[in-house]
């Protein structure tokens, strides 16, 4: 009998359990990357995110010509009115509002960049990579000041 | 020197020595606080019969945790009137204490019925706990949500807690539930309405601890909740340090 690899792995790729199972691996895989960082530094984590974002949000505000731009925050547990938070940052302000499901993009996750566009909001892939880099930075950056 | 000169030369010196007493015993005084204990006390009897007190100026604790601010008119302005869903959280002040939370309440922000809140770890500003009684059954401190999280579902929010006692914690609830409890009224009328909500944690200087909270709500749609109080951080048989939030019990 002649063993086809390629076959078997291609066969492999396409199965639902495997790919749930390389999903589940690669979140493990992430959370254990995740950094723990002490009550003090997850205090200077959220300030410096919080300017992070707030320049972010004065540079996007002054062009709506792609939309309103808000970050999803939130999202309201066993709800039957499937509620999510969709929050700015401003004027020193966290400012949230509601957003409904049907509204949201479809498997919209906590962290997606979306802009809303005649009432309906629209993901921005790029803007979330750009906003998850960036945060992902300031961790490091606090962390590798704590090596030193 | 004749009597009549002594008899003079007596009054000035006793004249000086008391001019000399009285100025010393008013620069103690000052340095000590007494004269402004003083003020403050005759203006908190005020208190209890007068209404028109300004948040700028509120009167040292005498006893009643609550008082009305402004005659109990909230300080909304007419720009503040909306009916769109939204809350807004102030930034973390260089000392990292909350600042004002402002809310429009409405049936959307609330958690659905029967949510389990989660229980909290942060530590806000002046996070001291005392414990004591028996077997340190009891507590000083609770972590307070400035947005009440039966109102705006906010719950492991720093921008949202702070360090309050279980007096002005108590007392908070009490006005949340009236919130609460409107809008749910006007919900089974079948109707969305709102209530704007605003929590402002007023702090002395730079202490830790703030001196109490000032609340204010208004019913957005019709008449209904309407009121401006001031809320004491205080406890009975408490005297607390607000700079640091270290507090001790006073034996009865």
């Amino acid at each position: 009998m002649e063993l086809n690899l390629n076959k078997i792995t291609e066969k492999l790729s396409q199965s639902e359990f495997i790919k749930n199972f390389i999903q589940e691996l690669s979140k493990t895989l992430e959370n254990s990357n995740n950094i723990e960082l002490t009550d003090k530094e997850e205090l200077e984590f959220e300030k410096r995110e919080f300017d992070f974002l707030q320049g972010y949000f004065e540079k996007e505000l002054s062009d709506l010509s792609k939309g309103e731009v808000f970050i999803v925050t939130n999202k309201y547990d066993n709800d039957e009115l499937h509620r999510y938070k969709v929050t700015q940052y401003k004027n020193n302000l966290e400012c949230k509002y509601i957003a409904f499901e049907k509204d949201l993009p479809k498997n919209v996750q906590l962290r997606d960049v979306v802009r809303k566009v005649n009432g309906s909001y629209i993901y921005d892939e790029q803007a979330t990579q750009y906003l998850k880099n960036a945060i992902n930075e300031i961790k490091q950056e606090i962390v590798n000041n704590r090596e030193k | 020197m004749n009597k009549k000169e002594k008899m003079k030369l007596k009054k000035f010196v006793i004249t000086v020595i008391i001019i000399i007493l009285f100025t010393l015993f008013e620069y103690v005084a000052q340095q000590n606080g007494w004269i402004e204990n003083i003020l403050n006390e005759t203006e908190t009897t005020k208190t209890s019969t007068n209404n028109n007190i300004n948040i700028d100026n509120i009167p040292q604790y005498s006893g009643e945790i609550v008082i009305n601010i402004n005659n109990d008119i909230p300080y909304f302005e007419e720009k503040d009137i909306s009916t769109e869903d939204f809350e807004y959280y102030s930034n973390l002040d260089e000392l990292n204490r909350a600042g004002v939370a402002f809310a429009n309440i409405c049936k959307y922000t609330m958690p659905p019925q029967g949510t389990k809140r989660e229980s909290l770890s942060y530590k806000p500003t002046g996070w001291v706990q005392y414990l004591y009684g028996e077997n340190n059954s009891k507590h000083l401190y609770e972590r307070c949500h400035l947005i009440a999280w039966q109102l705006g579902n906010e719950n492991n929010n720093k921008k949202n807690l702070i360090t309050g006692t279980r007096d002005m914690n108590s007392a908070m609830i009490e006005y949340e539930n009236m919130i609460a409890n409107w809008v749910k009224l006007k919900n089974k009328e079948e109707k969305d309405y709102h209530v704007l909500y605003r929590v402002t944690p007023i702090y002395k200087d730079e202490n830790q601890l703030a001196t109490g909270v000032e609340i204010e709500a208004k019913s957005v749609e019709e008449e209904g909740v309407c009121f401006n109080k001031f809320i004491y951080n205080v406890q009975e048989n408490f005297e607390i340090d607000y700079h640091t939030g270290k507090a001790k019990l006073i034996e009865n």
